[in-house]
């Protein structure tokens, strides 16, 4: 074999810094996921979980644990969704780097509840991860919910910058594209499991703002005509099952300051397939005090869009 | 923790194949365990998730500055306050005077990088070795009047110690540009679909690499630059790339530590000596030295750097490592500045209190001079802060940079709160650890005050104030307040009013709410000016007032 000459040599050097230096972000391929959400679970329950539309389960326990198993219970149990073999993404609120007491994340225990249900539903995979406001290693690990997801055997990892995915949002009225989290799109169920808390300016942060944990980007962006874009975003990415932890919540000074003045018990989880439904159905039935009667960001927009019930009277109930 | 160990051994090796002697493998071999030591201490200055040290608290991160007796008395001096950690200076007197600059030769991690700079890029270069008298004298020069400056009030030491520019430059300008040279490596391929499917195996390796040297802190979580980067990155390459003139060009004529060290080693028992009775005068032993301690037939003790390059080479072993010296040796007077030179470097010294303390900028670029918490009385502070650039690195959130012209001449380089790049955490250390601000654990003179969380909560560093003409509510009459939402104090230092405003195009009547900042509670740290969407110049800034409320 003959020595490489200089010229040949700068040749293959080159197309390696090429290959290196093609920047730009991929946008997510034709084979994506269909606008209207993840890969429903065996066709059994598809019946099942189209008769839970404008449903809400509704647990009350004074352990936080055991409610959310019985949330979920009462929706058919977690086989209705995740089947054998599923890669399953659990996505609490760490956005904080705060302690469970402060209920600025959800309840690590809620988190525990949900990927062991997962797991003995037969999930392949559990992955356990949010992109935070603050400091990824002290977010994920004073809120308590890296322990809790190891412990409970989900695969808790932090999101790198080359993870998002330009996506487009066919039917969003202001959004119409946004870099999304990689492993959102690609996962057989997501799990939407936020922490409900006072909002200055959503009003209140539930299941439809939890969301914006996937997301790339700039999200101050978001913040100008919040209500519409975060409808707009919930018509792309929808999780199978939104489970609302609020058993201890922050009714004011949300979503990260606040005192233990401002932390009310309703002892509550709230369940359901549809974001904005378990959205409406907290906002109207949790003891708010600053938010208590003002409008919820984002409600009408979905309702407008038809992404569930938001008139909390006509939402169907099934308490334990 | 092997690959740590691995490097001084291989550099052992190294140096034993080499043939240059067992002496300059041992002492390469030292210089790569200090190197290493240095590396580790600056990488690993993070904060821990539990504690509130880093390292734990077993090993001080600012190891290297407090070694610096130079810092230790100039700060002292203008501070005029007992700074018991900086004792670890007295060591390395201790080593100068019995062993001369053997500091210089066997553990600055500057020399170190001096010579491996000077090893890979600049050996081949015809340079002259021989002890010529230029400008060797302003290392004595630039210790006057340093320590007479110091005497008078002014902190200049930090500017030209060895120990402050090794661990500013590697702070400042070496790590982040050598993050961001792996991250290109590591991370730009796997943003490719394509590589990812075609490669899966080596996308994984990368990726892997990729997290498990955040975990190792080698690398940042997220992007890391500072202000003032060309600048020390310029000073930084101008100091290795003087080596293309002289090897070592800095520790022979400018390093003021080294004078002080040369002073004090002047009758070291314990060093490398030339015999001149058995001297032929071949000149090998001048011509391999890397700071020209040789002239004729003579070693000079105050320059010898304690490297051993010249035993190996001697063809009559007239070298040698001894204590005490051996029955002939050719005396040289060192070279010293004249008495005129010693009285302007005084004089220099005298005037540089009142030369630094100028700062025509005070009243205008004052306002965005946000200090550190634990840093708020400014004079004391610029007195005591040696520019080391330890709290910069050490500060997770990005938020601690060299200042410019800010807080005037005296204060280039000390650390300033930037917060479109970095906010001071509000929970930087819990409530349930005795200090409040990490950056004061890894400050070595204790510039930046340690105060325990309440006390960081109460501090004030400054003021918010809404910038009217660019703040989205103000101007584009929507909702935003991104600041509000992320404002940290319990009871909110921003807070929302509800207003109604007429839609621009539509003329609607609807509500908003649009933010104001209660000045009562607001501590400054910057956190609604780093996330404020607007680019540019943001909507809220923070300066350095109280309220005149």
């Amino acid at each position: 074999m003959s020595r490489l000459n200089r010229r040949e040599l700068i040749k293959i050097a080159g197309a390696a810094a090429g290959f290196y230096v093609i920047g730009g972000r991929r946008v997510a391929s034709a084979e994506a996921k269909e606008a209207t959400g993840p890969e429903k679970p065996a066709d059994r329950y598809a019946a099942h979980i189209e008769s839970l539309k404008g449903t809400v389960a509704v647990a009350r326990n004074d352990d936080p644990y055991r409610n959310t198993l019985k949330a979920i219970a009462l929706l058919g149990g977690m086989k209705a969704f995740v089947k054998p073999g599923a890669a399953v993404v659990v996505k609490p609120n760490i956005g904080w780097n705060r302690p469970p007491s402060a209920c600025a994340t959800t309840n690590p225990d809620v988190v525990r509840a949900i990927v062991e249900e997962c797991v003995k539903a037969g999930a392949g995979k559990v992955e356990v991860y949010d992109r935070t406001c603050e400091d990824r290693r002290r977010c994920y690990a004073r809120s308590g919910i890296e322990a809790a997801a190891k412990a409970a055997g989900a695969t808790v990892r932090f999101i790198e910058d080359y993870e998002y995915a330009d996506t487009e949002i066919p039917r969003g009225k202001i959004l119409k594209k946004w870099p999304v989290i990689e492993g959102i799109l690609k996962a057989d169920v997501v799990i939407n499991a936020p922490i409900a808390k006072d909002h200055d300016t959503a009003t209140l942060t539930l299941a439809m703002k939890n969301l914006m944990g996937v997301m790339g980007g700039q999200r101050g962006d978001i913040h100008t005509n919040l209500g519409q874009k975060l409808a707009d975003f919930n018509t792309r990415i929808q999780p199978a099952l939104n489970i609302i932890d609020a058993n201890s919540i922050l009714v004011a000074h949300g979503p990260q300051g606040g005192t233990a003045e401002d932390i009310r018990t309703p002892r509550t989880v709230i369940a359901g397939v549809e974001a904005a439904t378990v959205d409406a159905f907290a906002a109207a039935n949790l003891p708010w005090t600053i938010a208590a009667g003002r409008k919820v960001e984002g409600l009408d927009a979905a309702g407008e869009l038809g992404l569930g019930v938001v008139d909390a009277a006509k939402i169907k109930v099934i308490e334990g | 923790m092997t690959v740590v160990a691995a490097v001084p051994v291989l550099t052992f090796l190294i140096g034993l194949i080499r043939r240059n002697g067992f002496l300059v493998a041992l002492r390469m071999t030292i210089q790569a365990a200090f190197l290493m030591l240095f590396l580790v201490l600056l990488t690993q200055a993070v904060l821990p998730l539990d504690g509130y040290e880093a390292l734990g608290g077993r090993f001080p991160a600012d190891f290297f500055v407090r070694l610096s007796p130079l810092l230790a008395v100039a700060a002292m001096l203008a501070g005029q306050v007992f700074i018991a950690g900086l004792l670890l200076g007295g060591m390395t007197l201790l080593s100068a005077v019995i062993a001369g600059r053997f500091f210089c030769g066997w553990v600055c991690p500057l020399g170190t990088t001096f010579d491996i700079f000077d090893w890979l890029f600049l050996r081949h270069l015809d340079r002259p070795g021989a002890r010529d008298g230029f400008l060797r004298g302003v290392k004595y020069l630039a210790l006057v009047g340093i320590l007479v400056a110091a005497l008078f009030g002014a902190e200049a030491a930090g500017w030209f110690d060895p120990m402050s520019i090794v661990t500013r430059s590697y702070a400042i300008v070496v790590l982040p540009v050598a993050d961001e040279g792996a991250k290109v490596v590591l991370e730009k391929p796997l943003e490719h679909e394509t590589f990812r499917t075609d490669m899966p195996r080596l996308a994984k390796a990368l990726a892997r690499t990729d997290s498990t040297l955040k975990d190792l802190n080698i690398l940042y979580d997220a992007r890391h630059y500072y202000f003032q980067f060309a600048t020390l990155g310029g000073v930084f390459a101008a100091l290795l790339l003087l080596q293309a003139y002289q090897k070592r060009f800095w520790c022979r004529k400018v390093c003021p530590l080294g004078g002080m060290l040369a002073i004090c080693g002047k009758w070291r028992p314990l060093g490398v000596y030339l015999d001149s009775g058995t001297c032929v005068d071949c000149g090998k032993c001048r011509q391999v030295c890397p700071v020209g301690a040789i002239q004729g037939k003579a070693l000079s003790p105050e320059e010898c750097t304690f490297c051993g390059s010249c035993v190996a080479p001697c063809p009559v072993d007239a070298l040698s490592v001894r204590v005490g010296a051996p029955a002939s040796v050719e005396k040289r007077p060192a070279v010293l500045p004249g008495r005129r030179e010693f009285l302007l470097a005084a004089a220099s010294g005298i005037a540089a209190a009142p030369v630094l303390s100028l700062n025509t900028q005070r009243q205008a670029d004052q306002v965005r001079l946000v200090r550190p918490p634990g840093a708020q009385d400014e004079e004391r502070f610029v007195a005591a802060c040696v520019r080391c650039g330890e709290c910069m690195k050490a500060c997770p959130q990005n938020a601690l940079h060299p200042a410019g012209f800010q807080a005037g001449l005296a204060g280039v380089w000390t650390p300033r709160i930037v917060p479109v790049i970095g906010y001071c955490d509000y929970n930087c250390l819990t409530g349930d650890q005795p200090v409040g601000n990490f950056c004061a654990t890894v400050c070595p003179t204790g510039a930046i005050k340690k105060l325990s969380p309440e006390e960081k909560h109460k501090t004030r560093l400054g003021t918010a104030y809404f910038r009217t003409d660019k703040c989205i509510p103000y101007v584009e009459r929507l909702t935003c307040s991104v600041c509000a939402e992320h404002c940290p104090v319990p009871e909110k230092a921003i807070k929302d009013e509800e207003i109604e405003v007429k839609d621009f195009k539509t003329g609607v009547i609807r509500k908003i709410l649009r933010p104001y900042v209660d000045t009562a509670l607001c501590i400054g740290c910057g956190q609604c000016e780093n996330v404020c969407p607007l680019r540019g110049e943001k909507g809220i800034r923070v300066e350095r007032v109280r309220s005149v409320v």
